[in-house]
């Protein structure tokens, strides 16, 4: 049964990821709901949350209040709270309770804005889809929000933004720092990333960039939507390994020349090599973020000569954009026949995934942690993927 | 000294206790099917991952198509029946817990339950709640998860000489004398739900003489129990003053002495107390002391017991004052008006975190997450303490956390968090 889920736990949820592409921007950000997924949130999926003052709240939603509609309730509690903590803009986002009532988030957003002045965002988040959705969707409407209409002429040449990048993608460790200075290294100046090391300030700056870097499946509608608007190209690609960092330095420069958008990905089939070995020939399955396990995919082949490495994800995959398949393992019944198949002799995936591997066969297991997947039971030790750091297998 | 109720809630990385999942697991033989859209879940399922149950524990997942349609209720027992046949164990009891979703769209459990009774009549089955939307009624999860487990014990058990502890998921530590009173009363045998490993062995527990509730959220159980098996249950929650350790002791014998003149020396135990208030006094010195609700069912109580004893108690994090509490509230207010009453879940407490003296003691994690103090005791839910033992393993939590000299001695307190693996 596709929707029943044995031993896996779910994975992170969208309004985990509204919040996590916002948390460093100085915002007031609600769920609205009763305590549950709040606490998702702040003790499961978002790594950065101990020790932090961030401002992320629970709406404390009850079930009178649900009944009755009491949206003057939330809207008062808000405005409260805006005015003692003075944020730079008021965020307000749904869970599984307001979807079923029908809470017009978008309209209480508009309401708080013109009550306290506070630029405000609205998401319709329902716990029902993934988290890479919430950022995708946080993203742009911050976007929309407080980017300006046009910015002609004032392109920095040689710079770049890299977009998609959160914690639940590329843990707390030190890949967001590295992955920026690996863009240095390789001659760009990185104007902003969305958003863990940017703040506010720094991200109203992204607009001024030749070219956007798409770290994650999650950036790539701010990526395309900035192509839209602004005439910036993206490449799609992170640096995991020297290999990756190669490659995509060389795919940058060449959208900085052309303006043409781009992918990193890994090889064809019909582009692996002749001598490739019969055990090369059974595939390598390498489970994770799709954009992070394509240039991976890339790196390897660069790098060791591995071919053969079917990417998959667990969150859907990115549409027209990638020559290869990315095998789409939506249910955990999926993810276990995948991983039983026979078809790989090696998987590497988030540890948790291990269980689903029958026991009498001799799939080698490579763990390769995902905050949106395992959380705190690995975050600790989440791998180090930018340039010479890396070191999968 | 005043708590806003009517704010938005905050949430720190403290904040938490055991969870739904966690305590239906004391439940012997048990498993859990959480039927939810996949987002309630994590938590729960992340927190049993942490504590090593997960092997008791699996999701159907709702869709908006099933919300739509209503037909995740048709869904349930096709997931139960491939559930069991994955198994390698049935389980006795298959505890099935909806969440907020559920209050608001009145699923008719009692259909789908006669049907999973037609289809597994070897199984017990029962629907538990996570929904936290309920939290200001009069059956929130803490309460409502109770009733549901300890409603798994069916009346009609022989009467027996033994005493039911409950509400509490951590039993008392064995060091409490409260084991010495009830032997000297003729009790045979002191119940704790996490003692039994079969779900046979659990319904002992049915035929009890009484029901010693140690938490207040188990109180709307023991009424359940009085009613459906007929046990009385006498309320005997945690405290830390002498005098109502006391008091709970002379009512105890008056319950279950029969009529019978029972002398019990409490002198030894007091007196092990006292020397333990002495011991923490010295180690305390003046430093402040702050006590949250996390570690304490009652913190007023708690605050006034340190108070009389001597401490410089500061303040208390605590977002509302339980029944058992009041009167203390009231005393505080009156002998300790400079007493700072806080909300941990305030809006405003982010930008209060370190703004408190380093060298003070926290007594509950997210006191010592709040203020940062040098000295955290890591108590949760008055976890093993009862009686004059309880006075003890407090102080003694005060002695040990002053006494450990520098940071590389003490646990960090986001170890102590993590370690805890406390669940909303």
């Amino acid at each position: 049964m596709r929707k029943l889920s044995i031993n896996l736990p779910p994975f992170a949820p969208d309004y985990s990821g509204v919040c996590s592409a916002l948390f460093a921007l100085g915002g007031l950000l609600v769920i609205h709901d009763a305590s549950g997924c709040t606490g998702n949130y702040t003790g499961y999926d978002e790594p950065r949350w101990y020790d932090s003052r961030s401002l992320v709240y629970c709406s404390g939603l009850r079930e009178m209040d649900a009944i009755l509609g009491n949206d003057e309730k939330f809207i008062a509690r808000i405005r409260q709270a805006a005015a003692e903590l003075s944020p730079t803009f008021i965020c307000f986002m749904g869970s599984p309770a307001p979807m079923v009532i029908g809470t017009d988030l978008k309209g209480i957003a508009a309401e708080l804005e013109e009550i306290t002045g506070i630029p405000a965002l609205g998401f319709e988040t329902t716990g029902l889809n993934y988290y890479d959705k919430g950022i995708s969707d946080a993203c742009l409407a911050f976007a929309e929000k407080f980017f300006p209409a046009a910015i002609a002429g004032q392109t920095q040449p040689g710079s770049v933004n890299i977009l998609g990048l959160t914690p639940l993608d590329f843990s707390h460790n030190s890949n967001a720092r590295d992955f920026i200075q690996e863009m240095e290294k390789q001659g760009f100046s990185v104007i902003a990333d969305f958003s863990m090391e940017s703040d506010f300030q720094q991200i109203l700056q992204a607009p001024f960039a030749q070219v956007n870097v798409v770290a994650a499946k999650s950036g790539l509608a701010l990526a395309q939507w900035m192509e839209k608007r602004y005439g910036i190209p993206y490449v799609v690609g992170v640096p995991t390994g020297t290999g990756a960092a190669e490659l995509l330095a060389v795919l940058i420069r060449e959208t900085m020349a052309d303006g043409k958008s781009r992918a990193l990905e890994g090889p064809e089939r019909n582009e692996m090599s002749a001598e490739s070995s019969l055990a090369e020939q059974k595939d390598i399955l390498l489970i994770g973020e799709e954009v992070i396990v394509r240039s991976i995919a890339a790196d390897l082949y660069r790098q060791k000569g591995i071919s053969g490495i079917q990417p998959a994800t667990l969150f859907g995959p990115i549409k027209k954009l990638y020559r290869q398949e990315c095998l789409a393992l939506n249910s955990e019944q999926e993810i276990r026949q995948a991983v039983n198949s026979g078809n790989y002799h090696t998987v590497i995936a988030d540890p948790l995934i291990k269980q689903l591997i029958r026991t009498d066969t001799d799939v080698k297991f490579v763990d390769f942690s995902h905050v949106a997947v395992s959380s705190k039971i690995c975050w600790d030790h989440a791998p180090e993927i930018i340039g010479k750091k890396f070191n999968l297998i | 000294m005043s708590c806003n109720h009517g704010s938005l809630l905050y949430t720190s990385p403290a904040h938490g206790g055991w969870g739904v999942v966690r305590l239906a697991m004391l439940v012997p033989e048990s498993y859990q099917l959480f039927v939810c859209p996949f987002a309630c879940g994590r938590h729960g399922a992340l927190g049993a991952i942490g504590h090593g149950i997960k092997d008791r524990l699996s999701y159907l997942y709702i869709e908006e198509s099933d919300i739509v349609s209503g037909s995740y209720e048709k869904l349930i027992p096709e997931a139960v029946t491939e559930l069991l046949e994955t198994l390698e164990q049935r389980p006795k009891v298959l505890l099935i817990f909806v969440s907020c979703l559920d209050d608001l769209l009145g699923t008719d459990h009692e259909a789908i339950l006669a049907i999973l009774h037609r289809q597994h009549p070897e199984i017990q089955f029962t629907f538990c709640h996570m929904n936290p939307i309920t939290q200001d009624g009069d059956n929130p999860p803490p309460v409502n998860i109770r009733r549901k487990m300890y409603g798994l014990l069916k009346p009609g058990q022989k009467r027996n000489n033994q005493v039911n502890i409950i509400g509490n998921p951590v039993p008392v530590a064995p060091s409490s004398e409260v084991f010495g009173l009830l032997q000297e009363l003729g009790i045979q045998r002191v119940n704790h739900i996490s003692q039994f490993t079969t779900m046979s062995e659990f319904q002992e527990m049915a035929g009890a003489r009484l029901n010693l509730v140690l938490a207040p959220p188990g109180k709307r159980a023991a009424e359940d129990l009085r009613e459906q098996c007929q046990i009385p249950f006498e309320l005997a929650f945690a405290n830390y003053r002498e005098e109502e350790v006391i008091r709970q002791y002379q009512h105890l014998l008056v319950c279950l002495s029969g009529g019978r003149d029972i002398v019990f020396d409490f002198a030894p135990y007091r007196e092990r107390a006292r020397r333990a208030v002495r011991q923490a006094l010295v180690a305390a010195g003046n430093r402040p002391v702050y006590l949250d609700y996390t570690a304490t069912a009652h913190p007023y109580g708690a605050a006034r017991a340190l108070l009389e004893a001597g401490f410089h108690v500061a303040g208390i994090f605590s977002p509302k004052v339980l029944p058992a509490d009041q009167e203390h509230a009231r005393w505080l207010k009156i002998h300790a008006p400079e007493l700072q009453i806080l909300d941990s879940q305030a809006p405003g407490t982010p930008g209060l975190i370190g703004e408190f003296p380093a060298e003070s003691i926290a007594i509950g994690l997210e006191a010592g997450y709040i203020t940062r103090s040098s000295h955290v005791v890591g108590l949760v839910n008055d976890e093993g303490n009862f009686g004059f033992d309880g006075i003890v393993r407090l102080m003694e939590g005060i002695t040990g956390a002053v006494s450990k000299k520098n940071d590389k001695e003490a646990e960090s307190l986001e170890t102590m968090i993590k370690n805890y693996g406390l669940v909303i």
